[in-house]
């Protein structure tokens, strides 16, 4: 179990690094991206010379680095917490993502609970009830979920409740563009406002899942164990809910590994819709900006927290299920 | 002796895309107290359905659509499910042919035994796990304790049998039903797993009902045997009698394909043709695309299952008519 | 490694539940369906009876799937109505009509589905998007091929490092956001002209194909006939292309038909981000790039119809995609 685990976390670090080589070469090897942050005329040379330089992309001359040059200062910061600077914001990257995180965990974790706590039992009821009125209706549901991308649900979401719904007693005052802004202080606030982006992107999820928890327990239910615990003389209910859901929940586990990079891509979307203010946004926001700095800063968090969260739906599946060993 | 379980007229269909499939289509079965009962038939015959059946296990696309199974004087069919619950696992065990699919992975060997205990003896969770562990000696497991803390995935294929008969015997049902409970299993284990069962048939006094194709664990096992074809039975004896003088075409057929020690044989005799087509079997007797004799009235009519020459064996073909 | 068994979701060879040797199998095979269309006929000597080979068995069955049917109707109409309706209207999309700026939908047959800001007729910008979409969609599912087709079969049919390389390359792009990279690379490669964001999809989204298509070829290549092919002295290459080939091809195809809804989806997210082909030229994705201004200034049509152009053709595509894996492999469901 330790070595595999050293050995899944060189593997981590080792992709880490690849990717931001990959991507770090891609930065740099656009013609004149950093340079345009300074072209505008009005501005003297030296100016530009001096930001290009405290940008780190030029010595102290004034000469640019390599690209393997600059990408190792990159990596020689980068383990001191250093991402560079935000060419927008005039801001270590680090500090604008350390800002926003926090409202980005908020908003996906909330998204994957409300996910998982539809989702499962929705794909439960469904499985056990096959054909049942609730299972079409969930089937359906469901499939159109995962037609909608989050950003289209995102503007409907916004259409029906905060434009359609606006003189009516079921607006229940939605913001149509707003963040929270009494923060964690007004929790009553926070709540409405993270209703319609959790709502977005958990709608997704809640397909997935359902549909993923039903046709797993289906599987499940279809497998000789099943008809020997039926066969011990157990209620219908028990084998359901004891031998069944023990097993088919068990791959659960992989998705939410593999839904999480999925949220995060929604929410880079959905938090520049709905003006959450987290690190989607920022990324929304460095996107039409072409901030690369940030870009960068963006893509390695969410590629760490990837690595990380598949180490631990790995390790989880472990430990939850009797036939892994390492 | 006393009757244990009767099947009347059972007939059980199949809706599947395209139609129905009669897989039990009036079969009359009596099972003895104490007695082992063979039933044999190829791959499709209605076999393991006329099983699932008696237990009401179906699939949810199977129906009974007909028929009586007399348990004591309790007709299974019309049970409700809390008493048919109370009967399975507890009155009637089952095992099955899998032994590698059939049980839980993500449960103890110990505490899949144990549920079965607990739940019809109503006793506690460590009552329940030590006759479990007395069950896994009485099936010749070693370190039995150790054994019940173990997953499936950790057993052999005989081990888990095994594990799978000290389930089914732990409440001491009246009936136990094995289908095919060695076919998937090696050659040496296989003797190993029936004399198990003798053994323990004897000690607890379940009647068995043997399902099969393996004509050769019926001899060694069986009092009486009922062959099936195409959802129905054509013969049924005590085993002496079918195997000293089969009546019926099909059993003949497969009595002779059997090799023989000892006796020089040209060729092994081979049934040609194949089971038919379950979505559309033919009218009359279902073997005659492949029986050597087509008796007259074969093509039109079903045969009824009647007594030839001694009240025990009975058998249904036209040629006796 | 973790031996994590395969998710059930879309798998396309799933074993038939509760059939296991010696039961009576509830589901029928194209072996037995064929039985049932051609009563006294065995299966065995129909097999090659070109009348009612697989492909034409599984058009007949997706033409009995009334839903998929209806949807690739639809799916018909919105793919004819984008190349043909272009060519009579010509530029009318870029037409800017000063004086009717935002004019209401379904008013006049002018323009029918209203103007935007700029008063550029509703209808023809979302008929120009249509191709735009439809255009990336199969472009870069032909790229998914291609890429993912090739690599998949050469590392599925000769293993070794190549398969090594795919799978661990694999693993680290799927779990990374697809939308993030497909940016970051778009941004970092400083293009939004079309064919940048075609290849850029291409080259990032060709993994699934590739996975799919390297299990066919790892089951493929052990199969009886493969071995009677390669006793035979056939090339390599002439087992990969016509024996394993058109045998791995069912999943292939219904990978790919629903990898072009996912495309387009992902292009009107670019074209949203302004990640994807620039105004005046319109895309579903960039129509949408003003929505708060729509929204708030009360022309919320501005902002449906392009919404729903994209739901209703996603839906269409994945509908049909689920149409024909029905067809190909009967046993599923």
């Amino acid at each position: 179990m330790t070595f595999y685990l050293v050995r899944r976390v060189a593997i981590g670090i080792f992709l880490l690094l690849l990717m931001s080589a990959i991507f770090f070469t891609l930065t740099r090897i656009t013609p004149g991206a950093p340079v345009s942050v300074g072209e505008n005329p009005r501005i003297h040379q030296d100016q530009v010379n001096r930001r290009l330089h405290s940008l780190g992309l030029t010595d102290a001359n004034g000469n640019p680095y390599s690209i393997p040059e600059s990408y190792v200062r990159y990596l020689g910061a980068l383990v001191h917490g250093n991402l560079g600077d935000s060419y927008q914001y005039n801001e270590p990257v680090t500090t604008l993502l350390m800002q926003r995180l926090p409202n980005s965990i908020l908003l996906l974790g909330a998204a994957l609970l409300v996910a998982l706590g539809i989702g499962i039992p929705l794909g439960i009821y469904a499985s056990t009830h096959q054909y049942s009125k609730i299972d079409m209706t969930t089937s359906i549901v469901s499939y159109i979920g995962v037609s909608i991308p989050s950003f289209v649900l995102g503007i409907y979401l916004l259409l029906i409740f905060a434009v359609f719904l606006k003189q009516s007693p079921l607006h229940w005052g939605f913001p149509l563009f707003g963040m929270h802004t009494g923060g964690v202080d007004d929790p009553l606030d926070l709540l409405i406002h993270m209703v319609l982006p959790v709502t977005s992107l958990a709608i997704l999820q809640i397909a997935i899942f359902s549909r993923f928890m039903r046709a797993s327990m289906l599987e499940v239910l279809h497998q000789d164990y099943i008809r020997t615990a039926r066969a011990k003389g157990l209620a219908v209910e028990r084998v359901n809910y004891k031998h069944a859901l023990r097993n088919a929940i068990l791959p659960i586990i992989t998705l939410v590994g593999i839904a999480i990079p999925q949220i995060v891509n929604g929410a880079i979307i959905t938090e520049g819709i709905f003006s959450w203010p987290g690190t989607g946004q920022l990324a929304f926001g460095a996107v039409v900006d072409r901030d690369y700095p940030v870009i960068l800063g963006v893509v390695m968090l969410v590629a760490a927290g990837t690595v990380l969260f598949n180490l631990i739906a790995d390790v989880l599946y472990a430990v939850a299920d009797p036939r892994i060993r390492y | 002796m006393s009757d244990l379980l009767r099947i009347e007229d059972l007939h059980t269909q199949f809706h599947v895309h395209g139609g129905t499939v009669k897989a039990v289509d009036g079969v009359n079965l009596t099972i003895p107290a104490r007695a082992t009962v063979g039933l044999v038939g190829e791959s499709g015959s209605g076999k393991s359905i006329t099983a699932l059946s008696i237990m009401r296990l179906l699939e949810k696309n199977g129906r009974i659509t007909q028929g009586h199974v007399w348990f004591h004087d309790r007709d299974l069919i019309g049970l409700p499910d809390e008493e048919m619950q109370d009967i399975r696992g507890n009155d009637i065990s089952m095992i099955f042919q899998e032994p590698m699919t059939a049980l839980n992975p993500v449960f103890t060997v110990g505490d899949q035994i144990a549920e079965a205990v607990r739940l019809h003896q109503k006793v506690d969770h460590q009552a329940g796990l030590n006759r479990a562990i007395e069950m896994l000696r009485l099936v010749g497991i070693s370190d039995p304790k150790r054994r019940a803390g173990q997953y499936p995935h950790e057993l052999s294929g005989g081990m888990r049998q095994r594990v799978m008969i000290a389930m089914a015997l732990s409440t001491s049902p009246e009936l136990l039903i094995a289908d095919e409970p060695t076919t998937a299993l090696d050659v040496t284990i296989q003797a190993q797993i029936l004399k198990l069962m003798r053994n323990l048939k004897g000690e607890f006094g379940s009647a068995i009902l043997l399902i099969t194709h393996d004509l050769g664990v019926v001899a060694e096992m069986c009092d009486s045997v009922a062959v099936m074809y195409a959802g129905r039975i054509v013969e049924q004896a005590t085993t002496e009698e079918l195997f000293a003088s089969p009546k019926h075409p099909y059993t003949q057929g497969l009595l002779a394909s059997i090799p023989r020690l000892g006796k020089k044989q040209e060729r092994l005799h081979v049934i040609t043709g194949s089971v038919p087509n379950p979505l559309a079997v033919p009218p009359g007797c279902a073997f005659r695309p492949r029986c050597p004799i087509k008796a007259p009235r074969s093509d039109r009519d079903i045969p009824p299952l009647t007594a030839n020459g001694s009240a025990e064996h009975l058998v249904a073909c036209w040629q006796y008519e | 490694m973790a031996q994590v068994p395969p998710l059930p979701i879309g798998g396309a060879t799933g074993g038939l539940p509760g059939a296991g040797p010696g039961q009576l199998s509830v589901e029928t095979t194209v072996d037995q369906e064929r039985a049932i269309a051609q009563p006294g006929v065995k299966a065995d000597e129909l097999a090659g009876a070109p009348e009612l080979g697989f492909w034409k068995l599984a058009v007949i069955r997706f033409l009995h799937h009334r839903v998929a049917t209806g949807a690739l109707l639809i799916l018909g109409v919105i793919v004819v109505a984008a190349v043909v309706v272009p060519i009579i209207t010509g530029n009318l999309y870029s037409i800017q009509d000063y004086r009717h700026p935002y004019k209401a939908p379904f008013q006049s047959f002018q323009h029918l589905l209203g103007t935007d800001e700029l008063g550029q007729d509703e209808l023809a910008r979302l008929l120009r998007g249509a191709r735009v979409s439809l255009m990336v969609g199969i472009l870069a599912v032909v790229g998914y091929l291609i890429i993912g087709g090739g690599l998949g079969a050469l590392a599925g049919y000769y293993g070794g490092w190549l398969d090594n390389a795919l799978m661990r390359f694999t693993d680290i792009i799927i779990s990374m956001p697809f939308l993030l990279v497909v940016i970051a690379v778009t941004a970092a490669t400083g293009g939004v002209r079309l064919s940048t964001v075609i290849i850029v999809i291409a080259a990032t989204g060709w993994f699934e194909i590739g996975r799919l298509m390297r299990a066919q070829f790892l089951v493929l290549r052990e199969q009886e006939f493969v071995q009677a092919a390669r006793a035979l002295g056939a090339s390599n290459t002439r087992i990969i292309l016509r024996h394993i080939l058109p045998n791995a091809l069912a999943p292939i195809i219904v990978s790919a038909t629903l990898g072009v809804s996912g495309i387009i989806l992902l292009e009107a997210a670019l074209g949203f981000l302004g990640y994807s082909i620039p105004p005046p030229e319109p895309s579903w994705g960039n129509m949408l790039q003003n929505f708060e201004e729509y929204l708030l200034s009360d022309h919320t049509y501005l902002v449906i119809f392009p919404a729903t152009a994209l739901v209703i053709t996603a839906l269409a595509i994945n509908l049909v995609g689920d149409g024909i894996r029905d067809a190909l492999d009967p046993r599923q469901r």
